[in-house]
């Protein structure tokens, strides 16, 4: 059977806290603490990448390619953090975390019961996420 | 042409609407809050019946009046019509939408199996979720009351919101 | 980053995002100032409480507006002030703004709106002295901008609804809030 591209999903808000993760069957599924820790410390890495870009202007790290993953994440101009776990040389990750902040746009933000920098907790979020993965991963896939 | 905006507008303000009214004004009284949104949600109704029915002929019966409300009405504001009409045939109608526009983007469920990461979030919500849907609804219900009320027929309206994203609108006609 | 796709135009981005009739948005926000005027009594709360209402939509809003419309990073508050004219109202209202009257340090702009569908149909009653009834607009703007690290100041100097012959509001920027370097404090 075809490994899933996605390992896991991330999104981290603009103080460092984590406020939603999803694992798509990765080996190690972390606990909460686990993930708290990390994504805080993501968070640090990221901006510590910024400061030591030989040039201004730089929006901290985009990608990190382990020898069996990648990384990819995408921060939006208001300082949230999308970042996903995938399979080495998965392709069109950009794309996929892009469509992953319109979604939360239209499934987070515009849910009345949620609460600006909160952790994630909305079904339609969710099953939205899941079917762009999905489809993705058909992409991918069907190459 | 009609003059279109992005329905996000239309979502923010009445989010924030609700927000206001429940929250910040009468988070202690939400059987006031509920009755302001009403009203407003009446005026609007109100204006917008007013407009859409400006170059129609009189209805001739409520069945009529009912039936503009659930085709003419729900289409310019929904862009799609109520999907099912029910009535007893003494005064209550039933008018069901299978996929209401304004509870497309509501999660009422923190669904409980999820731990991952997100259980320091300690408030449940549950009941006040509950609620705060149904403070939502309360903008429609106005909105139909104040269009059925301008048509000459004194009604309530009231909600059923059992099965998100569907919703059924109970209008009992006074008599 | 570059950008993955290039930057809408506000014509394709209007076109793009979902759209309702612009009388339920009118009507809707007139009938709100309507309660807020009877049960706030003050015209002062009632336009505070519109700017507040403002500033909370913004700061969801400018997610959706960065999500949909592609656009990058701008280099400063004048490309920001562009952006916001010429594709953010564009986006969600369908009319676009102008800017002008930028001062010197470049720091404070206008926006002119010639067409503002917020009062189609609205008329103020004498008794509304006082009132900014575009209020909800000047604090999306204040509440977007600072999401993005600007803090602004945003007011209205020139009102249709007061007799004036535009709609005209100020933006000043007030401080550019600093990226965060969260390692430095993090002990």
């Amino acid at each position: 059977m075809a490994q899933p591209a996605i390992y896991s999903l991330f999104i981290i808000n603009k103080s460092g806290g984590l406020i939603y993760y999803k694992d798509y069957g990765s080996a190690g599924r972390m606990d909460t603490n686990d993930s708290l820790r990390l994504a805080s410390l993501w968070h640090s890495m990221h901006a510590i990448s910024q400061q030591l870009s030989p040039i201004p202007g730089c929006t901290g790290i985009d990608l990190l390619q382990a020898h069996n993953f990648d990384l990819h994440c995408f921060q939006s101009l208001t300082g949230t953090k999308f970042f996903v776990i995938c399979e080495t040389g998965a392709q069109n990750m950009e794309t996929l975390l892009k469509a992953i902040y319109e979604l939360y746009t239209d499934f987070v933000l515009k849910n009345p019961f949620y609460e600006m920098e909160m952790p994630i907790r909305c079904e339609l979020f969710d099953l939205n996420i899941a079917q762009v993965i999905q489809k993705d991963r058909l992409a991918l896939l069907g190459r | 042409m009609v003059r279109e905006v992005a329905e996000s507008c239309v979502d923010g303000v009445v989010m924030e609407m609700v927000a206001v009214y429940c929250g910040r004004f009468y988070a202690a009284k939400p059987e006031l809050a509920a009755r302001r949104i009403e009203a407003i949600g009446f005026q609007v109704g109100h204006q917008l019946s007013e407009r859409y029915t400006m170059e129609r002929p009189r209805f001739s019966d409520h069945l009529e009046a009912i039936k503009f409300i659930c085709k003419d009405f729900w289409s310019e504001l929904f862009k799609k019509q109520i999907d099912n009409l029910k009535t007893n045939h003494r005064g209550t109608f039933v008018l069901q939408d299978n996929r209401f526009r304004w509870l497309t983007r509501v999660s009422l469920d923190p669904s409980a199996e999820s731990t991952d990461a997100t259980d320091n979030d300690s408030a449940p919500l549950g009941d006040t979720a509950a609620q705060t849907t149904s403070m939502l609804l309360y903008f429609p219900c106005g909105l139909i009351r104040g269009a059925l009320t301008n048509l000459g027929i004194p009604c309530s309206v009231s909600a059923d919101m059992s099965n998100l994203p569907a919703c059924s609108f109970v209008v009992r006609i006074k008599t | 980053m570059a950008p993955l796709t290039a930057p809408k135009s506000g014509d394709a981005l209007f076109a793009s995002v979902d759209r309702v009739n612009a009388e339920l948005f009118t009507l809707t926000y007139g009938a709100i100032v309507r309660q807020l005027l009877t049960d706030l009594e003050e015209v002062e709360e009632v336009n505070k409480q519109l700017d507040q209402m403002g500033y909370n939509i913004g700061t969801r809003l400018v997610d959706e507006f960065l999500a949909k419309s592609n656009v990058s990073r701008c280099v400063d508050f004048k490309e920001t002030a562009d952006v916001i004219a010429k594709l953010g109202f564009k986006m969600f209202l369908g009319v676009t703004a102008t800017v002008t009257n930028w001062d010197a340090e470049g720091t404070s702009c206008s926006f002119v709106l010639e067409d503002n569908p917020l009062v189609d149909f609205v008329e103020l009653p004498d008794t509304c002295q006082g009132l900014h009834y575009c209020n909800v607009l000047s604090g999306v703007i204040r509440g977007a901008l600072e999401m993005v690290s600007m803090k602004t100041e945003v007011t209205w100097v020139r009102d249709m609804l007061r007799g004036d012959d535009t709609y005209e509001m100020r933006v000043k920027l007030i401080k550019q809030v600093p990226e965060e370097y969260p390692y430095k404090d993090d002990d």
